[in-house]
């Protein structure tokens, strides 16, 4: 994803970005101020400039993302996904014209609503008693959300619900209590259904999208197979009355 | 309907079909002096592909009509109540047809069907007819020579 | 029809691959789309000297050459992307057995068939799965063989022993299998491996006559006779290891049981009735077809949509019918193993129907629409994800059965994105008739072919012996080369190979 990002912003050498190596992160960054973001004039860049004395930038760095207003991130790769984010933004405002012919109205309608249901849910549960924009609200959620291994999404009531889900399936005492699931597992890189051969950023992560939409299919039929069972209990009485015709010889 | 018969002086008609070759199907073929013994006949030969005639003995009698367009439509619904006959109550296989009204001008016929309903053990089961069909169906009258033929292909 | 040499008539057509022909506009006059026809090199003699056969002076006989049969169905009002003719086709009254076509539901000249259907609404295919192997069944094979010949009723003229009364069979026939459900002849997990669930909501019995349900009542919960059988088979090969896993299939030697029937009597009056009907509606509407058998109304006009709830009203019948098979064999079993079925995981891998119409999406020149997919002897085969399958197939495709015929080899396929893109999702059925019945019962002699199955190891009840030589494995093309020509052509893919241990038929 952060390759297609920084594809799509016009970096020379997307695939040779290696962020394990905080000199390359550096000049990443770099690239990022001089290209897309501007946000310090020419002179001003002369710390997140020097490369070569590693301190010196940090430093540089550290003040760069306060001025960025950026979130306080842990990981580089974070960071960095937000400033994309970001710049990608900066981007899109400069002309957001250019953009038009890619969101066809239905398109944008989707998206709309996709937007909006996710904040009035987590309202609902809170029926309008906590402002749920309240800074200590957020910060207890960012915090929740650290320890349980939850990435960062600017949205907080979004990373609330995915911290909902994994206290609801792997912490909750019928959670605890479930019997690990046994058999062969499925490969799902083996399967009959060709999702992308050409491009596994796209093969991926929907192999992984239709395994989570089979999961809760699953679910759902298991759930209306258990409604027929209970409702056969009252109405089923099956009978054979061989008189009615001859079987067999 | 149900009619009532006398059992004395009942004779059987000699056999006059026969059941021709065909990819899926079976193609009944029949014939006789008149075109309504060529009918009563191609009943028979629909009766005894279901089971064998041999087996049936002659113990009720039912009384079916039909009616139809056209020649063809008419030998269409003629087969079709007789199938009808077998199919639901009374399961009746016919041993013998007799066709006691053939109007020609109205397309009508008015059929009383010899046998008994069909019971397992005692008749042997045949093939199961699905249904009349048109296809390659024809209807051969030449009154000259008195030779009245029809073929008509059974679903199978 | 026109009456050409059979080199001229070898002038419209053409092979376009290794496994499929193109059938061109002017084989048949009118052709609204082109034609094809998937065959391997034996098949392919068997179409062209049909052909052939038809095109000798002089020659007559009820049904037309199977490529003549695929071409004037191509010529009917609304027909959408090619008239398909699979491997194991055979000439049908009207379309041939193994034709599939597709019309296009916002046309509205488009029209509906019976013929494209066929006489036997919603015949289909339902495999149970046991986990017995082979050696378990072996030692009571005979007792077993009787005793689902004690409990199923076949042939002709037998009766259902499943107690039913009109309101029963009106109530079962708007349900479906939801009615098998509700009174607890089968399990809810069933439902969920039937194709459309095992009920069509489009059913409407009051457009059924009262003919059709008199003939249906007492013939619910049975057999009946012609190609239909319940056979116990054991598994001979998997051929694809994680799909067949999927479908609770682990192992060779592993126990089935396969029921192929139909919706019997009741089915064949909604045919035949609609038939008469819609002769009437073609010279009212003025539509014209190449062969007075391809009877046909507009899918929209009053005929076509009753057809169409009547046919619905059919297919459920038929689920019903094969449901209460499924509880009288689940009986057999638990009783000759003095068991439960639960305890046998006597599961319904999948249910398939092979003669039917529905309504389907499919996409066309890249846009999608909504169309009405005729399959006569043709079986539905869906790709993996598509939305009409059941979730524990979603990753595998939809299971596609193929019943053989008596003593030989079934199998089970999955269906493709190819089969997809190419047939709308449809491959073969069976195996096809290649010899007429008469010839079947002239050229094969009765005893000689029990003979020869009880060599194989197969026990057999049969309710007529003149069956045994209609149904001979001789009279039809081979159902490996059918199985194997749908695979290399991509249009499904080889899954399971089953191989028959018992057979009870009509």
């Amino acid at each position: 994803m952060l390759k297609l990002k920084l594809e799509a912003l016009g970096h020379p050498t997307p695939n040779d970005v290696v962020l394990s190596n905080r000199k390359e992160f550096a000049s990443t960054v770099l690239w990022l101020e001089d290209q897309k973001i501007r946000l310090y004039t020419i002179e001003d860049r002369a710390m997140l400039r020097n490369l070569d004395d590693m301190k010196v930038w940090e430093e540089g760095y550290k003040k760069y993302c306060a001025d960025l207003n950026m979130p306080s991130l842990e990981t580089q790769i974070e960071q960095l996904t937000w400033m994309l984010g970001h710049a990608i933004r900066l981007e899109f405002l400069d002309d957001p014209g250019q953009y038009e012919a890619f969101n066809s109205e239905e398109w944008g309608k989707q998206d709309n609503k996709k937007k909006l249901t996710p904040a009035p849910k987590i309202q609902a549960i809170f029926d309008g008693k906590i402002n749920v924009q309240d800074k200590d609200f957020i910060s207890g959620v960012r915090a929740l959300a650290n320890k349980l291994n939850v990435p960062h999404h600017p949205n907080h009531l979004l990373q609330l619900e995915a911290v909902a889900r994994i206290v609801h399936e792997r912490l909750s005492p019928a959670a605890k209590n479930r019997k690990p699931i046994t058999g062969t597992p499925f490969p799902f890189e083996k399967g009959n259904d060709i999702v992308s051969v050409n491009d596994p950023a796209l093969d991926y992560p929907m192999r992984i999208l239709r395994l989570l939409q089979i999961q809760s299919l699953r679910e759902l039929q298991t759930q209306i197979n258990e409604t027929i069972v209970s409702v056969q209990d009252l109405t089923a009485n099956p009978k054979t009355d061989t008189k009615l015709g001859k079987v067999g010889f | 309907m149900e009619v009532e018969f006398s059992k004395e002086n009942f004779l059987l008609p000699e056999i006059k079909y026969e059941y021709l070759d065909h990819t899926a199907d079976v193609q009944l073929h029949a014939w006789g002096s008149t075109l309504q013994e060529a009918f009563e006949q191609c009943g028979m030969a629909m009766f005894g592909y279901m089971t064998e005639l041999d087996y049936v003995t002659v113990e009720t009698c039912y009384e079916i009509e039909a009616k139809g367009d056209d020649i063809k439509g008419l030998l269409f619904h003629f087969l079709d109540e007789l199938l009808f006959l077998f199919s639901a109550e009374p399961y009746l296989v016919g041993k013998k047809l007799e066709i006691t009204k053939f109007d020609m001008d109205n397309l009508e016929i008015v059929c009383r069907c010899y046998g008994e309903p069909f019971e397992l053990g005692k008749h042997p089961q045949g093939t199961e007819v699905k249904a009349i069909t048109y296809s390659a169906m024809e209807v051969v009258q030449d009154v000259e020579r008195s030779n009245f033929e029809v073929f008509v292909i059974i679903d199978i | 029809m026109v009456v050409r040499p059979y080199n001229d008539e070898l002038k419209y057509l053409e092979k376009i691959s290794d496994h499929c022909w193109r059938i061109k506009k002017g084989f048949q006059p009118n052709m609204n789309v082109e034609g094809c026809f998937y065959v391997n090199s034996r098949l392919e003699q068997l179409m062209l000297e049909e052909l052939k056969n038809a095109c000798r002076p002089g020659a007559v006989g009820g049904f037309l050459p199977g490529v003549k049969q695929i071409a004037n169905v191509a010529a009917l009002p609304g027909i959408v992307g090619r008239s398909i003719g699979l491997p194991d086709i055979h000439s049908g009254y009207g379309f041939a057995i193994g034709n599939m076509a597709a019309f296009d539901m916002d046309d509205p000249l488009s029209v509906v068939s019976p013929g494209g259907v066929g006489f036997d609404i919603n015949c289909g295919v339902r495999l149970l799965r046991t986990n017995l192997y082979e050696k378990d069944v072996q030692p009571v094979k005979e007792q077993l063989t009787q005793s689902l010949f004690d409990h199923i009723p076949v042939g002709v003229g037998s009766k259902g022993i499943i107690p039913m009364n009109a309101r029963d069979l009106e109530e079962a026939l708007e349900m479906g299998m939801d009615w098998s459900l509700r009174e607890g002849y089968v399990w809810a997990e069933d439902k969920e491996h039937c194709e459309e669930y095992g009920r069509m909501l489009s059913a409407d019995p009051a457009k059924v006559s009262s003919r059709a349900k008199k003939r249906g009542l007492p013939q619910l919960g049975t057999l009946g006779a012609g190609n239909h059988y319940a056979e116990i088979q054991v598994v001979d090969e998997i051929f694809d290891k994680w799909s067949s896993s999927k479908m609770g299939i682990e192992e060779k030697g592993q126990v089935v049981v396969m029921i192929h029937s139909g919706s019997r009597g009741f089915g064949h009056q909604v045919a035949t009735d609609a038939l008469v009907e819609m002769e009437k509606a073609m010279k009212r509407d003025k539509i014209e077809t190449n062969d007075r058998q391809l009877a046909c109304a507009r899918i929209h006009s009053v005929e076509g949509q009753n057809y169409l709830k009547a046919m619905a009203a059919a297919a459920n019948f038929a689920w019903v019918n094969r449901s209460s098979m499924t509880f009288l064999t689940r009986q057999a079993f638990a009783k000759m193993f003095n068991t439960t079925p639960d305890d046998l995981d006597m599961h319904v891998i999948y249910d398939v129907s092979h003669n039917i119409a529905k309504v389907e999406n499919h996409i066309v020149d890249g846009k999608e629409r909504q169309l009405l997919v005729h399959r006569k002897g043709s079986t539905r085969a869906f790709p993996p994800h598509h939305p009409l399958i059941p979730v524990d197939y979603q990753l595998t495709g939809q299971p596609v059965l193929v019943g053989g015929t008596m003593g030989t080899c079934s199998y089970v396929l999955t269906g493709t994105e190819q089969g997809m893109q190419e047939t709308f999702g449809s491959t073969c059925h069976g195996a096809g008739r290649a010899l007429s019945r008469a010839k079947s019962r002239r050229n094969i002699d009765y005893k000689q072919v029990l003979g020869k199955l009880e060599e194989m190891g197969i026990s057999i009840r049969v309710a007529s012996p003149k069956l045994v030589m209609e149904e001979a494995p001789e009279s039809y093309k081979d159902v490996t080369d059918v199985v194997d020509t749908c695979h290399a052509a991509g249009i499904s893919k080889k899954c399971i190979k089953l191989r028959p241990i018992a057979v009870i038929k009509g």
